[in-house]
């Protein structure tokens, strides 16, 4: 293995930890290709369009700014979910 | 225009940066390439964002936005989008490998230094054309609104970011990118909020804005045409409808997170918990931008549709702004049906970049917000420009001087070498965006290749290189596979050779295509060579995946 061979006790903490870190990155991954994809396919039904929320359409404002806003949340619960987790499993 | 106020505006902008650059001007080989990796997250994040603003984004977005309405929103959610796919599989992750360059990892993980040399053509090949096309549009931007030759206006670029680079490396171009980035927020927050106060007594136009769409909807529709919000009605990027709309989005999205100049930022910060958090933080500062885009764009459209729809020629071009934008070649007002008045778009050709530009001037607004705008977008196009050509020197320098000309280089000589390759980089771009300007519209195009080339190379080395155990037989074979398809239908649907498959544009084509092409090769040569790589990788790829301990400060 050499010098960058993993010991014992780092292995245990890979065990506690990566699984974790897979899992999360996985559900947030589905959030992200909901805003990414899917919500936006949703502009090609005239129901979708027709509502309005602050006189804007739907579509338009999931378009240009809710998306944009669910993307900010998605990066701060990722770094706030595996620093944590990192905290934990380090200590 | 007043072309010397602006100017005095300009100048005083390139003041400032050379001041920072000389006040943070470095010798070292750690603060010239990886700014002594100790930039905290929100300043790593306000430089990216700065970085990541290129003029297309400054000028062009709310422009674009404003003549495709809903068609353009791809760009919107595409250049903001790829933000999380960098946070959650590549950002912290480079950063615990702790190199330099990109480059570099590449060798490491594919353990093969022919694959640091592919890993420096790819970078080069996305850097240089990225760095060409913003050069040009910043030349023709100065040209216009300074009255200087663009060729002037390409070659006092270079020089600036020549002089910023040159002086302290990374470390200063960090720190010059984050007053690039409070100038440009603040000249586009203050002409989009002066703009809807003065027009409608906006406070917070971002909420009050959809009273004005209403308004735009009606009126267009009034007159027979497609409306801002219709979707999927215009060419967007050289293809139409759903598919097209959502592949573009998503090819912009996965081409974020393989752009080199970005990647590299993830080298600045101390640790892996600051790397998530600066993807949050340069998104967060994007946000301000990209979220008011709309919003500009809905005012811009607006002053557009209410001054010139329906008006008769004569009148319009009696309207001071309408004259000033001919006399720059923006706007061109044709009466296609010859009834004397303009009662459709098609007779209203304006520019996308005129429109934010523009807009100041066509609200009314005093001079000096015109000014700010101006100043705003050069810094937008400075600090790309300069993120580019850092990127390309670090690789040349690092990737090729030292690591296959003179490994036992001293580190004083190291930087100073850099320093020369910066000055030749510079400008060799300079010189081919002088000669190419009069090609600006093909060169546009082209920029946006970039992203696809990005999908379809350096996304899945990285991807791949991080998230599996690929081997480099496997990589190799996919990067040239991938390539080679992406180049195929770029350049086969640019001289219409190959017409858009499934509706798909150059930048959705070329990405989908090349980049999955990639993936599959890869995936394949690996299920028949079955290579696994050495003891030394894996052992590296595992200490990726341990958490790093908290810092103490």
């Amino acid at each position: 293995m050499g010098d960058l061979g993993l010991s014992k006790d780092e292995r245990e903490t890979i065990k506690r930890f990566w699984p974790y870190v897979r899992n999360v990155t996985l559900a947030l991954l589905i959030a992200w290709s909901i805003f990414a994809v899917f919500i936006h396919l949703l502009a090609m039904f005239d129901w979708w369009r027709s509502i309005k929320i602050l006189n804007y359409p739907l579509h338009w404002l999931v378009g240009t700014q809710v998306s944009i806003i669910a993307y900010i949340i998605i990066i701060f619960t990722y770094a706030y979910l595996i620093s944590k987790k990192e905290e934990e499993v380090v200590r | 225009m007043i072309h010397t106020e602006i100017a005095a505006f300009v100048l005083a902008s390139i003041g400032i940066y050379l001041a920072i650059a000389y006040w943070t001007r470095t010798a070292r080989v750690e603060d010239f390439y990886v700014a002594g990796r100790s930039i905290k997250p929100h300043v790593s994040g306000a430089a990216t964002a700065a970085a990541w603003m290129s003029a297309a984004s400054f000028i062009s977005m709310a422009g674009v936005i404003a003549i495709l309405g809903y068609d353009a929103v791809p760009f919107l959610i595409g250049w903001t989008g790829g933000y999380v796919l960098l946070a959650l599989l590549i950002a912290p992750y480079l950063r615990k490998y702790g190199k330099y360059t990109i480059p570099e990892f590449v060798e490491d993980r594919y353990y093969d230094p022919k694959m640091r040399l592919l890993g420096v053509i790819i970078v080069i090949m996305i850097a240089f054309i990225y760095a060409l096309g913003q050069f040009i549009g910043i030349g023709i931007a100065l040209s216009m609104t300074l009255g200087i030759p663009v060729v002037m206006g390409i070659w006092l670029t270079v020089i600036v970011i020549m002089i910023y680079t040159t002086l302290g490396g990374m470390k200063s171009v960090t720190y010059v990118e984050v007053a690039q980035y409070c100038i440009l927020i603040i000249a586009y927050l203050v002409a989009l909020f002066t703009a809807s106060y003065f027009l409608k007594g906006y406070i917070f136009p971002h909420v009050q804005a959809g009273e004005l769409l209403n308004e735009i909807v009606n009126k267009e529709a009034q007159f027979g045409e497609k409306t801002m919000i219709d979707p999927f009605v215009n060419k967007v990027a050289g293809g139409q409808g759903v598919l097209n709309w959502v592949f573009t989005a998503l090819i912009l999205m996965i081409g974020t997170v393989g752009m080199p100049h970005i990647m590299v930022k993830y080298y600045l910060v101390p640790s892996a918990r600051d790397a998530r958090y600066s993807v949050g933080w340069a998104l967060i500062f994007i946000a301000l931008l990209y979220l008011s885009a709309s919003v500009y764009a809905i005012i811009g459209r607006y002053l557009i549709i209410n001054q010139l729809l329906g008006t008769p020629v004569e009148q319009a071009q009696q309207i001071a702004w309408v004259k000033t934008m001919k006399e720059l070649g923006m706007l061109k007002l044709n009466d296609i049906n010859g009834n004397g008045i303009l009662d459709s778009l098609a007779e209203i050709g304006i520019r996308k970049d005129a429109i934010v530009m523009g807009m100041p001037m066509m609200a009314n607004l005093p001079w000096f917000i015109v000014a700010l705008v101006i100043t705003g977008g050069f810094a937008a196009a400075l600090s790309t420009s300069g993120a580019l050509l850092l990127t390309m020197t670090v690789s040349l320098t690092r990737d090729i001087y030292k690591r296959f000309v003179n490994p036992n280089v001293s580190e004083a000589r190291e930087v100073w070498i850099a320093r020369v390759a910066t000055v030749i980089i510079a400008s060799t771009v300079a010189f081919l965006a002088s000669l190419l300007y009069q090609q600006g519209g093909v060169i546009a195009v082209i920029v946006g290749w970039a992203y696809s080339v990005s999908v379809s190379s350096l996304v899945p080395l990285f991807v791949l290189g991080i998230w599996t155990r690929v081997g480099k037989k496997a990589m190799i074979a996919g990067a040239i596979v991938g390539l080679a398809v992406c180049y195929t239908y770029l350049l086969g649907n640019f001289f219409k050779i190959i017409p858009p498959i499934l509706g798909l544009g150059q930048i959705a084509g070329g990405g989908v295509f090349g980049g999955i092409a990639c993936f599959v090769t890869a995936l394949i040569v690996q299920a028949i060579t079955k290579e696994e790589p050495p003891e030394h990788v894996v052992a590296l790829l595992d200490r990726l995946k341990l958490p790093e301990k908290p810092r103490r400060f």
